[in-house]
């Protein structure tokens, strides 16, 4: 029987098809990750850029308010109203951290604002809801590894296993193997095994090694972890589809039955399946123009009346018009308020969306390459709860930058360099590899549990009363 | 036996040899129970769409008109909302509008984006071009006329009955004829059925008397671009079928060809399209309309606008014209001038900045109609999307729309200040900055609501018409494909 494992392997290596199969997935694995990470870094650019140019700006206006002799601060900007206006108008720049295996799925990503500019008091010149990105891209869906190892992996362990016990029954090979002893059972299940091995021996270094070598970040203790953690999600997956082939081999039809019952599984459980269970557990009618009413009023509430006319007239006024300043510390409370309801706004839709993504994951659990989809994107962190983490802290942030620079306004008391030079300063937060250990537990466990009810269904079929 | 007798005899024993398989039965039930679900998911979303479409404008409009008193360029900066109406073919195809927004903010001074996307509030799940009809249709039909097709010639060849009926006097014509009838009935079948329950599902929208007559002819149309994609792809079937050795080869080859051209090619075209033309970042395109309205956002209130280089220059301008020495004696408010001059420099800078990305996806979107004939799947994706108004091109109309509108509305605020801002002035207070000049209901009343744009009818029938065009040059392919293949030389 050993010599049945190594003749499965050399039949599958001598193979064409095998090698047109497993260097074309190779190639768009490879294709996707570029992709992945060409994205990636365009993000991080960006965000490097933007944060490098708005510390510049505002070191140089500090300097440029410096006098040079004494050190201290030019009288024109030490007063409160003049100080806020230079200080508290500077716009800000705040970019999450793009997380350092982003490349693997690109997620919510592109439908997620990932980096912020904006003015203090002024919350309607926050530029980005989002990056710019052609709709119907983002609706066909972009060419990440996600989306590879999904679709494509099932569908080239389908297209090596398919027809594994037909093609032996049509070849008159069958009869000659159950002859010498072998069971079916026995038979089929190494032969799903060698397919299913000798993908894997290729494919998972081959992605490994592209993330190692794209991604240098990812040499650290915790990154070859989730690089462990990694091959041990798309090794599951693998071994769930070769379960399912094993299992349709078993019942003894033929090969395009096989062919069209894998091709209908595979379309339900990668195409048709995860949206429309998205939309049944996740609720499909979307509330959005009504979303974006409230978002609109929550986010604009400083251009209401009473707001912009207070705005306007007791902090804004121009010395050139000769208008004099009449800011208000009920003026500031009322801007912070409308402030704090914005955020809280936001923070609401945040709540509901995490509370939609808990229960859709809850019932995608019973999907493999919903799993899959969701471990990855998790993984790569660009999952919704750690964009919306990102979100999170940038508020906080600007509430923090709001309350320093608002100070003098409402104390009366002249602005110092010591402050300006201790204005709170942006730390995006961590987004360390998400690996949730119960993904892997729950694939191998669907793997086993179909690899099971394959192997019985094989035995059932070799009782001698069959 | 007649050419025509014997065609229907080969057609009908097709027919019976289609029917008897378990797979083209699994499959056109699946396929009509996913269209049927999804046509009364669609038009549950629609019904809502519209009520939140209908509540939302309302509600924009009596905030427009509870303005109260209050100057023209405050209710400018208090602005207005435009929403996008539903159309009711949406609920075929949903293209692109997940990814959309559904609405914009009116403003002075900004030509606001629109922000919401419903795909957002959705988790990766629903990334996958959706559940929908039309996409259902888009990937099912293939498959169908797949299943259909691929034993026609392939399994004949194998079993050596194909000779068989050669020898019995038929004409590899008339096989080939009564074979592409009975496939193309069995599928046509399939995607008459599935037609139809859209049709009746888009009919529960009660859609307007007014709108009827132009949906019945994009309808026609995009009946006539699926019955295209159908009949391509059947002979597609057919061709692959004859050129395969065995009913096996036949299967593998055809879903190789389906899987390459509507599940891979779309992402590989759309992926490729974007890595060649990427759009300008959020960051480059605010900094660009920055610098094209002479603004400095990043520096503070102090340097942050040219305002009051214009203001000046608008002040100086009035009094040279109007031959007074004062400002107290002008007669056109120079608030209400300059602001209109920098709404104009703000739409210029905006109208490039906004052309600027158009052109980028313009340019994604050559790159995509140039490998379009590589998957009939892109073709039939954009006709869907066209006539259900859920594409690009829609979205653009609705937005340049909210943007002429917005324009205007902003030009007569800022115009009554300049003209009529004067008026009833006493003392020093008598400029239109200060807020001292108001206006109420009524002056809020007289500018009209927004309307949204209506269908472009005769652009959506181009585009359909452009996809019909491609789809069929791609059924030509496998009509020939499968008349070469179904020839004698190529039994083996």
């Amino acid at each position: 029987m050993t010599d049945l494992w190594r003749i499965e392997g050399r039949l599958l290596v001598r193979s064409g098809s095998w090698w047109a199969l497993i260097l074309t997935l190779s190639g768009v694995a490879v294709g996707s990750l570029l992709v992945g990470r060409g994205i990636q870094e365009r993000e991080g650019r960006t965000i490097v850029a933007l944060t490098v140019h708005q510390d510049s700006v505002w070191r140089a206006q500090v300097e440029d308010a410096r006098l040079f002799e004494t050190g201290r601060l030019n009288p024109e900007y030490l007063s409160p109203l003049d100080g806020y206006l230079t200080w508290g108008f500077t716009n800000l720049a705040a970019g999450r951290r793009v997380p350092e295996l982003a490349m693997l799925s690109i997620g919510q990503a592109d439908l997620f604002p990932t980096y912020h500019v904006w003015g203090n008091v002024a919350p309607n010149t926050l530029f980005h809801e989002r990056e710019i990105s052609n709709p119907t891209t983002q609706a066909l869906g972009w060419l990440d590894f996600s989306v590879v190892l999904v679709l494509f992996v099932p569908l080239v362990l389908i297209g090596l296993s398919f027809d594994a016990a037909p093609r032996d029954r049509s070849s008159g090979i069958a009869p000659l193997l159950m002859g010498q002893g072998a069971r079916p059972s026995t038979v089929y299940a190494r032969r799903s095994v060698v397919a299913w091995a000798a993908l894997m021996v290729v494919f998972v270094p081959l992605v490994t090694c592209t993330v190692l070598i794209l991604s240098p970040g990812v040499r650290s203790t915790t990154g070859a972890l989730a690089l462990i953690w990694l091959a041990g999600i798309v090794v599951g997956y693998a071994a769930f589809w070769q379960a399912t082939i094993f299992l349709v081999n078993s019942f003894g039809r033929s090969a395009t039955w096989n062919a069209t019952a894998l091709i209908l599984i595979w379309t339900v459980a990668t195409l048709v399946g995860p949206p429309t269970l998205d939309g049944f557990v996740g609720g499909g009618g979307t509330e959005q123009i009504d979303e974006d009413m409230e978002r609109w009023i929550a986010e604009f509430a400083l251009d209401t009346d009473a707001a912009y006319q207070a705005l306007r007239l007791d902090l804004l006024p121009d010395s050139a018009l000769g208008e004099e300043p009449t800011g208000s510390q009920a003026t500031i409370a009322r801007l912070e308020s409308l402030r704090r309801s914005r955020d809280s706004t936001a923070e609401t839709w945040g709540d509901a969306l995490i509370e939609r993504e808990r229960r859709v994951r809850a019932a995608a659990s019973a999907l493999p390459s919903a799993v899959v989809g969701f471990a990855l994107v998790d993984l790569g962190g660009n999952d919704v709860a750690s964009l919306l983490d990102y979100a999170e802290a940038r508020r906080d942030f600007e509430a923090q930058w709001t309350a320093a620079m608002m100070r003098r306004p409402v104390t009366g008391t002249d602005y110092s360099i010591g402050e300006l030079e201790g204005a709170p300063v942006w730390t995006p937060p961590a987004v360390p590899p998400t690996r949730t250990w119960a993904a892997l537990v729950l694939l191998w466990g669907q793997a086993l549990a179909v690899a099971g009810l394959g192997w019985i269904s094989f035995r059932r079929r070799e009782h001698p009363s069959r | 036996m007649s050419g025509i007798r014997l065609l229907g005899v080969v057609a009908r024993r097709e027919w019976i040899e289609i029917w008897r398989g378990q797979g083209p039965r699994l499959l056109l039930g699946l396929m009509l129970g996913a269209v049927a679900l999804s046509s009364a998911e669609g038009v549950a979303r629609y019904h809502n769409s519209v009520a939140q479409y209908e509540a939302a404008t309302e509600r924009a409009r009596e905030e427009w008109l509870g303005l109260g008193w209050l100057n023209p360029h405050d209710a400018g900066h208090r602005g207005t909302f435009a929403f996008k109406k539903p159309s009711p073919l949406s609920i075929i195809e949903r293209g692109d509008l997940d990814y959309q927004g559904s609405s914009v903010r009116l403003e002075t001074h900004t030509r606001n984006d629109s922000p919401g996307r419903a795909a957002a509030a959705r988790s990766i799940l629903a990334r996958s071009d959706g559940a929908h009809p039309g996409s259902v249709m888009r990937l099912l039909i293939p498959l169908l006329a797949l299943i259909i097709t691929y034993r026609a010639f392939a399994s004949e060849r194998q079993s050596g009955t194909m000779r068989l009926t050669r020898a019995s006097g038929v004409g590899w014509r008339t096989v080939w004829a009564g074979k592409a009838l009975a496939s193309l009935g069995a599928v046509g079948v399939g995607v008459g059925v599935a037609v139809a329950t859209v049709a009746v599902a888009v009919l529960t929208t009660g859609v307007p008397e007014g709108a009827r007559g132009s949906l019945r002819g994009v309808y026609a149309l995009l009946v006539a671009v699926l019955a295209m994609y159908a009949i391509g792809w059947t002979l597609m079937g057919l061709a692959v079928s004859g050129f395969a050795r065995t009913a096996k080869q036949a299967m593998g080859l055809g879903l190789v060809c389906w899987i390459g051209w509507a599940v891979a090619v779309p992402r590989i075209v759309h992926s490729a399209a974007y890595t060649l033309h990427p759009p300008p970042t959020a960051w480059e395109f605010w900094r660009a309309v920055e610098t094209g309205r002479g603004d400095k956002w990043s520096i503070g209130y102090k340097g942050r606008s040219n305002f009051l280089a214009i203001y000046d220059s608008v002040q100086g301008g009035l009094l040279e014209s109007e031959g007074v020495g004062s400002t107290d004696d002008l007669v056109v408010d120079a608030f209400g001038l300059a602001i209109e001059v920098t709404e104009e420099e703000g739409q210029q800078a905006y109208d490039q900045s906004y052309g600027a990305v158009e052109d980028v996806f313009d340019a994604q979107e050559r790159v995509v109609r140039r490998l379009a004939p590589l998957s009939p799947v892109t073709a039939v994706r954009t006709a869907l999307a066209a006539a259900a108004e859920t594409d690009r091109t829609s979205h653009d109309r609705f937005l340049d729309h909210a943007e002429q509108y917005r324009r205007a509305v902003m030009s007569t605020l800022n115009l009554d200040i300049a003209y009529r801002g004067r008026e009833g002035r006493t003392g020093e207070s008598t400029r239109g900055m200060d807020g001292a000049y108001e206006r109420g209901p009524d002056f809020w009343a007289s500018v009209p609501s927004y309307e949204p744009p209506t269908p472009a009818v005769r652009d959506i029938s181009k585009t359909l018409l452009g996809s019909l065009l491609s789809i069929s040059m791609w059924a030509l392919l496998g009509l020939i494909g499968s008349v070469v293949s179904a020839r004698p030389s190529w039994d083996r």
